[in-house]
């Protein structure tokens, strides 16, 4: 109920063209709004009615049980710490929020989840709007004070309203505004002193260390004197950048050295990338900052190390000790500087939570280094009392900030993740850093769910096409789950085909904006990782109700072509159908049954007819200049229990892989054309733009150490170029060459087509196809899901919802799709890397691998048989490396023994186990044999592959491992 | 001039950035706890106060605040008509004004504009349907309307007051006629919007009832709305406008009671 009293807020705002506008708003104060206490007897009771009657947390310092009121600067800053179970009974005033929202959307974020689990009681206090808790600012005090003032009066409100029955403590960090409450004889504490008295160590760690709380003297370790420059206030950065002084850029820290980094600068016609060397340059950049940068005279640029630094610890080599003592950038050789800049001031920081473990400090110590997994990330130095329990785990660590005194910044400890080593954990490692969203689904996401039994009703049988007796097939990877695609066809009576493609219907189950909607948008896709599956849906979907299985009735969205039997399309058309599988086969079948002259039953005709149109279909895309690109794809064989890997397999390729795959093009790109025609402002499309021809240099500097002339301007050009560069001695080389071109690419995107002003820029370079986007794996794809609604709005076979045409929200949500796309391929990269340690951990073996790359120190090894890339370094024991590097050929020479590019070589593998944190695999090299640098031989024990049959693969599905450029 | 050129390039960075923030963030106009910004609930009208007799050499005026709009309107008439007086029924004129303060920034032009035009030409032809105009052959009634402070939809107020005005000349009216806007945001309805809910792109919908007979007088929606959300729409729009009505209704009682010394 709105009370008569109605305040009016003035303010004096300035618009673009410089007028000063007086604006007014309303604000109606209510006497309706709940305190959310059960023990109350004045307010209407329920469900949002939270705070109990009777609770006690078990603290000494108030022993009977009370509310606790937050104040903002305990939710900016410890927000880790309310995560806690232990927090319950909090009221979270509607002013703290709007200030948390206003200074830090993520946090506002996690504080609201917080919220909205029941359990924790947490209870937002709507206190703007009520009468009694309304306060005016006073002339003179400053928005802040009067904030402090409104959440006292909070505590004041509830002492009266509920009799003083439950006690209400105030917790703020704010010293000032404690002792106000207290003189107004309000309880109020600090965190820290409420916290330390339950007693619980690991809580106090979880605690954000005030700048002033922390003592410089008592430092760990040989101490150097970093003084880093100030940074720059923000006003001035942003009048620098209108000025053109400052230059505005994402911060990327060079994986190699610390001590190097990139800027990757916005709005600057003159420079894409500057390059950042030393340590007051950087000054505390942390990888992923948005930051400010001011460009270096040019006497002043250095040239990055171009030396691949191993990571050992503290063995980083002469030179870079020294360049971080002197805190002086290398003076380079003239002709190779590069444009060099340092950062004076941080826009936005992106800290995330970091995986890692503890350095090993004295016994005793109170701070302790934590070494992230990531290593464009610096040490940390936390604070922690449990670092004798934490020494062999893995620990996840938030970084709070980091002083201009301090050589690392400060942080806190989160977590432990698990024992140091073990699978489980290593596999929580790669999720986190990948920030892959891999939590049980909460029960609203369940709730969405049809009930079991599910069936078909009448209603569903007069709004869908009839499929059933249609002899439809699906083929996909053994052991495969979420099948989402089938495919049919037949001859029709004038002697054309009719060719089918069914796509499981998720759109029918999945509703938009429903809880289920909103998480799988924000999973975004399937991840695989080689011995789990972190699925978009919930399996019930996924895995049954959605999944096209063999025998069963399912809802499908068909795209079906009439084509002519020389695979010209004649008419396409798309509806959403039941259909019911004949048969749910792997790759292998189907290729026996097409092959096999002695059945001539349907599904064998159907499965010719498909194949001819596939092949005329896979030429005609070809002759366009569609690339066949490589990347090694392995598969690992893993132990049916512990799913350790057992042995490694090169992924076969057989021809019903790519007939699917033709018609899978031909179906999305049929889509994309039909979207875009009927949405063009708000179709959601893929494309993958072509490179800048300057990618290629790599790629043309390596052919041509053969002799082979690479041309790239077009992709066509790439495509019969790298068709031509066969040498008939060597049959791996023309698969290595198109490694390498695959390393040249652009990532493909998702986009808006509202966005983008030209059709030119939809073009898909890798398929040569001038429009594309996603339809067949609305399972394990998010933007399929996207592509499916506007489809069947389109068509009339759905609703309409709001958002279907907000080209803003679907670029949004196409930006976080391609970010989780980015993030699922590292993820999967990581685990093979995982699994390829674990796989090599007890094996010493000796393997026939090529050169596929030479660096200043080192050479880069490929072995065909595991997909792996291994560097060796050009080191003898001592360490004192060896080989002279001759750039223009690309050679190493070591003891008149001269290595090229591509050369067959032996290596010795075998996993070096000093580094806990980053176990790595070691080669030597065994032929050709160099005295001094080579190791010998060992002959037994060289294959494991043929000793296992008997074992299962696991479902991973279309895993693609591409290394990263 | 150089200042202008990073705005622009910006542009195509929005579009590459993972940033979420930028449709998360623009501030709800409803929170999640389901209070509006200025502390409504989203069924809940603004502020509404009326007194009436306020020119005394009007037939009939009404001076009305609803939010922060504030408005005055004058009836004159029925006269004798000037060159359309052989007519059957009285004739219905409107002249809408403003004041050059009643906008936050000053505003130059106070009538005669397209907006005011148009505004004009509804409200004489809502009123040329509710009054009994057949009562008055030969005559004219004038509608004189000005804003003194605008809040957002001047149309709505307008009507509302001069309904107010009408039934304080005593002219006889088929019923009294309410107009109230409601908006679709954040997948709610929400009634009678201010200027800053105005202000967002989201679908509107003005509705001008006459809540007696359950006649829609005039209904106006500019925007894409899916069928499912309109039905809601004009449901919420329709109990808005009964809430107004009471409201109304309540204004002239008082009046009367006050008036007959009751």
């Amino acid at each position: 109920m709105i009370d008569d009293t109605r305040r009016l807020n003035s303010f004096l705002r300035k618009t673009r063209r410089g007028h000063v506008l007086k604006i007014t708003h309303e604000l109606y104060l209510r006497t309706d709004i709940p305190c959310g206490s059960n023990a109350c007897q004045q307010c209407t009771i329920d469900e949002s009615t939270l705070l109990d009657k009777h609770m006690n947390n078990g603290n000494s310092l108030v022993s009977t049980g009370h509310y606790l009121l937050v104040d903002t600067n305990v939710v900016l800053q410890q927000v880790d710490l309310l995560e806690d179970p232990l927090f319950t009974n909090v009221i979270v005033p509607q002013i703290v929020l709007d200030e948390v929202r206003h200074k830090s959307l993520a946090i506002y974020k996690r504080i609201r989840s917080v919220i909205s689990i029941p359990e924790r009681k947490f209870f937002v206090f709507i206190n703007e709007f009520n009468k009694n808790t309304f306060v005016l600012r006073k002339p003179g005090e400053s928005p802040n004070d009067r904030n402090d003032r409104a959440i006292r009066k909070i505590s004041q409100f509830y002492n009266e309203h509920l009799k003083q029955q439950i006690p209400i403590v105030l917790l703020t960090d704010d010293i000032a505004n404690r002792d106000l409450a207290r003189q107004e004889g309000l309880l109020a504490f600090s965190l820290k002193e409420y916290v330390t008295t339950f007693n619980r160590p690991e809580l106090l760690d979880r605690l954000v260390l005030k700048e002033e709380s922390f003592d410089l003297e008592k430092d760990i370790g040989k101490r150097k004197e970093i003084i880093f420059p100030e940074h720059v206030p923000l006003s001035e950065v942003q009048r620098g950048i209108k000025s053109g002084r400052y230059l505005q850029g994402t911060f990327q820290a060079s994986r190699e050295n610390y001590l190097e980094a990139n800027v990757f600068v916005q709005d600057s016609e003159k420079y894409n990338q500057l390059f950042v060397q030393g340590y007051r340059n950087l000054n505390r950049a942390v990888h992923d900052d948005i930051v400010a940068v001011e460009v270096l005279q040019e006497q002043e640029w250095a040239t990055p190390f171009s030396l691949v630094i191993d990571d050992k610890d503290d063995d980083q080599g002469d030179l870079v000790i020294e360049q971080e003592e002197t805190g002086l950038v290398v003076p380079g050789v003239s002709s190779k500087k590069t444009a060099s800049c340092r950062i004076v001031a941080i826009i936005k920081r992106n800290w995330r939570q970091y995986c890692g473990i503890l350095q090993e400090s004295l016994p005793g110590a109170k701070f302790h280094l934590f070494l992230p997994h990531e290593r464009r990330i610096p040490k940390i130095r936390i604070e922690s009392r449990q670092a004798e329990e934490l020494k062999n785990s893995r620990v996840m660590v938030q970084i709070d900030h980091w002083p201009r005194l301090s050589r690392y910044p400060q942080g806190h400890f989160i977590k432990t993740l698990g024992k140091l080593g073990d699978k489980e954990t290593e596999n929580e490692v790669i999720l986190a850093e990948n920030d892959i969203l891999h939590h049980e689904f909460p029960e609203a996401v369940l709730d969405c769910l049809p009930k079991l039994p599910w069936t078909i009703t009448a209603e569903d049988l007069a709004t869908r096409v009839d499929l059933r007796e249609f002899c439809i097939v699906s083929i996909d990877p053994p052991g495969c789950t979420d099948i989402d695609d089938a495919l049919h066809c037949r001859t029709l009576e004038n002697g054309n085909y009719e060719c089918g493609v069914h796509i499981a219907d998720v759109t029918h189950f999945v509703r938009p904006n429903t809880a289920l909607d909103l998480e799988a948008r924000e999973r975004g896709t399937t991840v695989y990782l080689t011995d789990r599956r972190i699925d978009m849906l919930p399996v019930l979907l996924s895995g049954n109700l959605c999944s096209l299985r063999g025998g069963e009735e399912r809802f499908a969205f068909s795209v079906r072509w009439e084509m002519t039997p020389d695979a010209k399309i004649v008419h396409t058309q798309f509806h959403k159908s039941i259909i019911k599988s004949k048969s749910a086969m792997t790759y292998e079948q189907a290729q026996t049954i097409k092959d096999d002259s002695g059945i001539n039953d349907e599904i064998a005709q159907s499965l010719r007819r498909l194949h001819s149109i596939a092949a005329q279909l896979r030429k005609r895309r070809m002759d366009k200049g569609a690339l066949v690109l490589e990347s090694s794809e392995v598969r690992f064989q893993l132990d049916t229990e512990t799913h350790d890997p057992l042995s490694v397999m090169n992924k076969e390729l057989r021809e019903t892989n790519w007939l699917v795959e033709e018609f899978m093009l031909l179906a999305n790109i049929s889509v994309a054309e039909k979207i875009y025609e009927l949405f063009p402002d708000c179709a959601c499309l893929r494309k993958h733009p072509a490179p800048p021809i300057s990618n290629f240099d790599p790629l043309v500097k390596a052919a041509d150490t053969k002799g082979f002339l690479i041309k790239a301007n077009t992709g066509k050009e790439l495509a019969d170029s790298l068709d031509q560069a066969i040498l008939s001695a060597h049959p791996y080389f023309n698969t290595m060459l198109r490694m390498l071109a695959t390393r040249c690419m652009m990532q493909a995107v998702y986009f808006c087509s509202g966005f983008e002003s030209d059709m030119k820029n939809f073009e898909h370079y890798g398929l040569a196809t001038p429009i594309y986007t996603h339809f067949t794996s609305p399972i394990r794809r998010y933007s399929d899901v996207l592509v499916h609604r506007l489809l069947a709005a389109g068509i009339n076979a759905d609703a309409t919802f709001p958002d279907l045409l907000n080209k803003r929200v679907l670029q949004q949500i196409c930006n976080n799709l391609n970010y989780r796309h980015r993030m699922a391929q590292y993820a999967a990269r990581a685990s093979v890397d995982l699994h390829t340690h674990l796989f090599f951990k007890n094996m010493h073996t000796d393997e026939d691998g090529y050169v596929f790359g030479v660096r200043k120190n080192a050479l880069q090894i490929l072995l065909p048989r595991y997909g792996l890339e291994t560097t060796l370094f050009l080191r003898d024991k001592e360490g004192k490396s060896v080989g002279e590097f001759n750039e223009e050929e690309a050679t190493q020479t070591i003891n008149n023994m001269t290595i090229h590019m591509f050369d067959p070589v032996t290596v010795q593998i075998s996993v070096d186990t000093n580094n806990v944190q980053r176990q790595r695999i070691q080669i030597h090299l065994v032929k050709p044999f160099i005295d001094g640098f080579s190791v010998s031989p060992i002959i037994k024990n060289k294959t494991t592959l043929e000793d296992i049959d008997d074992t299962i693969t696991t479902p991973v599905k279309r895993l693609k491992v591409k290394s990263s450029k | 001039m150089d200042t202008s050129s990073p705005t622009q390039k910006k542009k195509p960075n929005e579009l590459t950035s993972t940033l979420t923030t930028d449709y998360i963030s623009g501030f709800d106009l409803i929170s999640i706890e389901g209070y509006r910004q200025d502390g409504r609930k989203p069924d809940e009208l603004r502020h509404f106060r009326v007194s009436f007799n306020v020119v005394s050499d009007a037939d009939g005026s009404c001076y009305m605040e609803h939010g922060n709009c504030k408005l005055l309107a004058t009836i004159y008439g029925p006269y004798e008509g000037e060159s359309r007086s052989n007519q059957e029924q009285a004739v219905i004129t409107c002249d809408f004004s403003m004041t050059s303060y009643c906008v936050s920034e000053r505003r130059l032009r106070t009538f005669g504009d397209m907006k005011s035009q148009k505004l004009q030409m509804a409200i004489q032809r809502v009123f040329q349907q509710a009054v009994n105009t057949e009562t008055y052959p030969k005559s004219q009634i004038d509608i004189h309307l000005k804003i003194l402070q605008s809040d957002g939809n001047d149309y709505c107020p307008c009507v509302n007051a001069t309904t107010l005005a009408f039934i304080n000349a005593g002219i006889p009216m088929k019923d009294f006629v309410c107009s109230s806007t409601v908006g679709y945001i954040q997948n709610k309805c929400i009634i009678d919007l201010n200027q800053q809910e105005e202000q967002q792109k989201s679908p509107q919908l003005t509705l001008t009832l006459m809540p007696q007979r359950n006649d829609i007088v005039a209904l106006t929606c500019e925007s894409r709305v899916h069928h499912d959300i309109y039905n809601d729409m004009l449901d919420a729009a329709t109990s808005a406008n009964l809430q107004l009505f009471h409201l109304m209704k309540q204004a002239v009682i008082n009046q009367l009671k006050t008036a007959l010394h009751v």
